[in-house]
């Protein structure tokens, strides 16, 4: 288990590391001066120079490197030009925000996923189980950028049920918190769903023809030992995998939701910035998002053996 | 005496089940009838695709929701059980009938521990608390011969080989007391040298405890000396019933005799061939229109083709047997004589 | 114990018994037929917008903003007086255009890294693998969206970003392929009797690999238009006026209550391209009987 561990985590540091070094070069795509190019209106020969010296970019690339990879390791992720606050602080400010965000679409995709998912199982071409089927064939084709600006016009439009933007922070108010994140979460959430409900759905029908099961019904169990006991629980571990896979189009979709309903979280710090042309952000938020990328997928792997047993003792 | 006590613990009469298949209807059991007395075993013998291990499920009720066809009755010490749905059923599975099934390694649930699939239906059944539960668990588990079992009810099923499986899986079944048990080919997925090992666990327990027991297997030599009765099945049918020494001794069916010649046997010379059955059991879609077992048969002539050989007696004590020219008669020596001869 | 008389395990006789016609090849059904048809009228429609009678995509004309469907405008104008169906259908252009170019850069680099990775395994394996992960380790929009954010937007950029993002996914699958069919007899048969490498590798397992790889890379054309849609959300794709589904969805969400016809439309015409895409790709998949387990 820990040398498992600890294999994991020396994969972990080479592919930290490439991914750092894709980000750094993004800087080197700019056309032109960068320091022209990130002072754009406000540039002056001063300026410029301060910047030039400031950010090495008299040196060569790999001095360059060498010392922002070390701002980094240190927690130093630059600067915004616009306001002169450190990265680091506007993506500690961003990031709750996107967190909340992203389990509460989680927790809703599951909540919704496994009933329906459940059902269609036990009761394979029956009229849910088709309902599901299609509708989750569709909403594979429905982008968060469809799906979220859909649910606005039903439920802020049409019904005038939920805000459409706006944010209240949940320290302030949980229940305006919530409310407001209802419509972003759900359409996070809807994305999500159809991959969950397929998955369960083809876990559950191949569990179901397994031999425990018959079993657990010849002891005599009632119904919902069998089912929950004996055939829910054992097909629920592929999923723990999904969510891990999901969590990359679920990072991008989460850009998106942000950005339709104007949450402050990291996607919106994220694509403001690249509006404000204030690249040295983007390139610490797009780190940020990198490596935490990197760091839930480990996570899903450590955690993996210690849900399933079977892969706990191998 | 009550009627229950007076009645044979199980009467099944004429149990017929079929699927509906996209072939069209498959007669998996096609007619069977039997009796077992409390504390008597009856072994179940017949080749794969014989329809034992539906006839087993099919006595318990435990059968697939839909596409099932069945008919017949099936008596538990007197009620008849055939007609109960699953909630009625539930109150009789896993505390007077219990099931053995066939290959350990996928019977038990990989993602719970031991002890709690030997003490879930056994608090459920008896109420017991759940250290009486787990009390008894342990003991259960050092009766089927599983050193350590405090450590084993911790553990989850893939960390026991399969023979510590079976016996799990024993314990499992014995953990209410059950008056019946059901043992759906215990021993085939296991290594040979396990295999005997359980079996006379399973015979042990089922004396000590004078629980009664259905053995199917299909292979004779499992049922000799372990059983009391044997019926042999063919294509759905029971064509020969007799007390398992007669059926070894004084065997009517072909098919019986065929099965009997392929037990190996320690005696032989080495390299001894076996005598395998020519050909493979019929689509039970389509079964032929006389005795199934005609196309196969070395006896067989056109009336076999032609009727179906009903069951009837031999003359010996509890034996009967479905065959127009039985073994060991001379109707059969005849039989077999005038098939050589047009033969060659 | 005796197996002799044992003829099958426990299969029942029914399913033991020779089946009684082979299998028949699965039909493609008609809703892929469907589904092909709408890809062929929108690929049509976008090849040939010059020559529809439309106004141009820009074009203010004197119609009135944001009417309904009338005999001039079949799916009615925005805000702006524009025509609805020529937006739509000059913004299939870079939907289509994104979406195969960048799947068609992606198969050729991924194709080619894939082959050499799973052909000649080692070193190249490693190497190739490792990159197509680091590549995997950005989620996608993310990436995409930086890329563009530094090389600035552009039909070229995005392309580019996009493949970017193609390459990853198409490499392993290619790979994967790859080393399947290398294990074959035929292609181990060629490598005996001394046929070169590269004979090998375009004789016995290219033409193995292409049927496979294809039906995922339409698959993959509809995830490459959904994100290329995504970027023109955000602004970051063609920009306006130059319609997209992408930027016309985006100025839509912003007129919702007025005229909801604009972010319908494109809606409507990426949401049907991206599910026949979708369905089409499943189905040929099914059809080239590519194991997923090899993948």
């Amino acid at each position: 288990m820990l040398r498992l561990a600890l294999k994991k985590l020396a994969i972990l540091v080479p592919v930290a590391l490439a991914v750092s070094v894709l980000t750094f070069l993004l800087m080197n795509l700019l056309p032109g001066d960068p320091a022209y190019t990130i002072l754009g209106s406000r540039a002056t020969p001063q300026s410029v120079a301060e910047l030039t010296a400031r950010l090495h970019l008299d040196e060569p690339v790999w001095t360059r490197y060498s010392s922002w990879l070390g701002g980094v390791l240190t927690g130093d992720l630059g600067q915004s030009y616009l306001n002169y606050q450190p990265a680091s602080s506007l993506i500690g400010h961003a990031l709750p925000v996107t967190l909340e965000l992203l389990v509460l679409s989680q927790v809703i995709a599951l909540a919704l996923a496994v009933p329906l998912g459940v059902y269609s199982a036990r009761h394979p071409r029956g009229w849910v189980d088709r309902i599901a089927s299609t509708v989750s064939f569709g909403t594979l084709a429905m982008p968060p950028y469809m799906l979220g600006v859909l649910l606005v016009s039903v439920f802020s439009v049409g019904l005038k049920a939920l805000p459409a933007t706006g944010f209240t922070p949940f320290g302030d108010d949980p229940g305006l918190n919530l409310r407001s994140m209802v419509l972003p979460s759900l359409t996070l959430a809807l994305g999500s769903l159809a991959v969950y409900v397929r998955l369960l759905r083809t876990e559950m029908i191949s569990t179901l023809q397994q031999d425990f099961v018959t079993v657990a019904r010849a002891k005599g169990l009632p119904g919902r030992a069998v089912l929950w006991r004996h055939t829910v629980r054992p097909s629920m571990f592929s999923l723990v995998t999904a969510v891990g896979i999901n969590l990359g189009s679920l990072i991008g979709g989460a850009f998106v939701v942000e950005y339709i309903f104007a949450l402050p979280g990291v996607g919106a710090l994220t694509l403001n910035s690249i509006f404000q042309r204030d690249y040295l952000v983007v390139q610490a938020c797009v780190l940020v998002v990198a490596v935490g990328y990197v760091l839930v997928n480990l996570l899903v792997d450590l955690l993996y053996p210690i849900i399933d047993p079977r892969v706990r003792h191998v | 005496m009550t009627a229950a006590e007076e009645s044979p613990l199980l009467r099944v009469t004429d149990l017929t089940t079929h699927f509906r298949t996209d072939r069209g209807l498959m007669r998996a059991v096609d007619g069977v009838s039997f009796t077992l007395e409390r504390g008597r075993t009856l072994g179940v013998v017949g080749e794969s695709g014989s329809g034992k291990t539906v006839l087993s499920r099919s006595v318990m009720g435990l059968l697939p929701r839909g596409d099932v066809v069945r008919g017949g009755t099936v008596q538990y010490a007197g009620e008849d059980i055939s007609a109960l749905d699953e909630d009625g059923l539930r109150r009789l599975w896993g505390r007077e009938i219990a099931m053995v099934f066939q290959d350990p390694m996928t019977s038990l649930n990989p993602v719970v521990r031991i002890g709690r699939q030997i003490t879930e239906h056994l608090r459920l059944h008896t109420g017991a608390s759940r250290a009486d539960a787990r009390a008894k668990a342990a003991a259960l588990l050092k009766s089927v011969g599983i050193p350590e079992p405090e450590r084993r009810l911790r553990e989850y099923p893939h960390q026991l080989s399969g023979g510590m499986r079976q016996r799990v899986m024993i314990a499992v079944a014995l953990a209410t007391g059950p008056r019946l048990l059901l043992a759906d080919e215990p021993t085939t997925a296991l290594d040979v040298t396990v295999q005997a090992q359980i079996l006379d666990l399973l015979r042990a327990q089922q004396r000590q405890r004078d629980m009664a027991m259905i053995l199917v297997t299909h292979d004779l030599g499992v049922v000799a000396g372990r059983t009391d009765e044997v019926a042999v099945m063919y294509a759905g049918r029971v064509v020969e019933r007799a007390p398992t020494r007669t059926l070894f001794t004084n065997m009517r069916m072909p098919y019986t005799e065929a099965l009997v010649r392929s037990i190996p046997r320690i005696a032989d010379p080495g390299h001894t061939r076996l005598a395998a059955i020519p050909g493979r059991p019929p689509d039970m879609t389509r079964p032929p229109a006389g005795c199934r077992f005609a196309p196969r048969c070395a006896y067989a002539r056109d009336k076999c083709r032609a009727e179906q050989p009903p069951l009837r007696e031999s003359g010996e004590p509890g034996h009967t047997f479905a065959c127009w020219y039985p073994v060991g008669t001379p109707e059969g020596a005849a039989a077999l004589e005038r098939n050589r001869k047009e033969a060659s | 114990m005796s197996e002799t008389i044992v003829l099958t395990k426990d299969v029942p006789a029914a399913a033991a018994a020779p089946d009684d016609a082979a299998a028949p090849r699965r039909r493609l059904g008609p809703v892929f037929w469907v589904a092909a048809g709408w890809l062929a009228l929108i690929v049509l429609a976008a090849a040939l917008a010059d020559l529809l009678p439309l106004s141009r995509p820009g074009d203010l004309g004197d119609a009135m903003p944001g009417a309904g469907p009338s005999a001039g405008h079949l799916l009615g104008t925005d805000d702006l007086g524009r025509d609805l169906l020529s937006r739509v259908i000059y913004g299939a252009r870079v939907s289509l255009i994104v979406g195969f170019a960048s799947i068609a850069v992606g198969l050729a680099v991924g194709g080619v890294l894939g082959l050499l990775a799973g052909y000649f395994r080692g070193w190249v394996d490693a190497v190739i693998t490792a990159a197509a992960n680091v590549l995997l380790a950005f989620p996608a929009l993310v990436l995409g969206l930086a890329v563009v954010t530094f090389l600035g937007p552009s039909l070229p950029h995005v392309t580019l970003a996009i493949s970017l993002l193609a390459i990853g996914p198409l490499t392993l699958m290619v790979r994967g392929a790859t080393l399947m069919f290398s294990e074959r007899e035929f292609v181990l048969a060629s490598r005996l009797v001394g046929a070169r490498t590269h004979r090998t590798v375009l004789r016995e397992v290219l033409p193995n690999v292409v049927p496979s790889a294809l039906s995922l890379g339409l698959v993959s054309v509809a995830n490459a238009m959904v994100a290329e849609g995504g970027l023109s959300f955000l602004g970051l794709s063609v920009r306006p006026p130059d319609p997209t589904w992408g930027n016309m969805i985006a100025e839509g969400s912003a007129v919702l209550e007025r005229t909801p016809a604009v972010a319908l439309w494109p809606a409507v015409a990426m949401f049907l391209t991206v599910l026949s895409l979708n369905y089409v790709g499943d189905r040929l998949r099914g059809r080239f009987d590519v194991k997923e387990g090899a993948l």
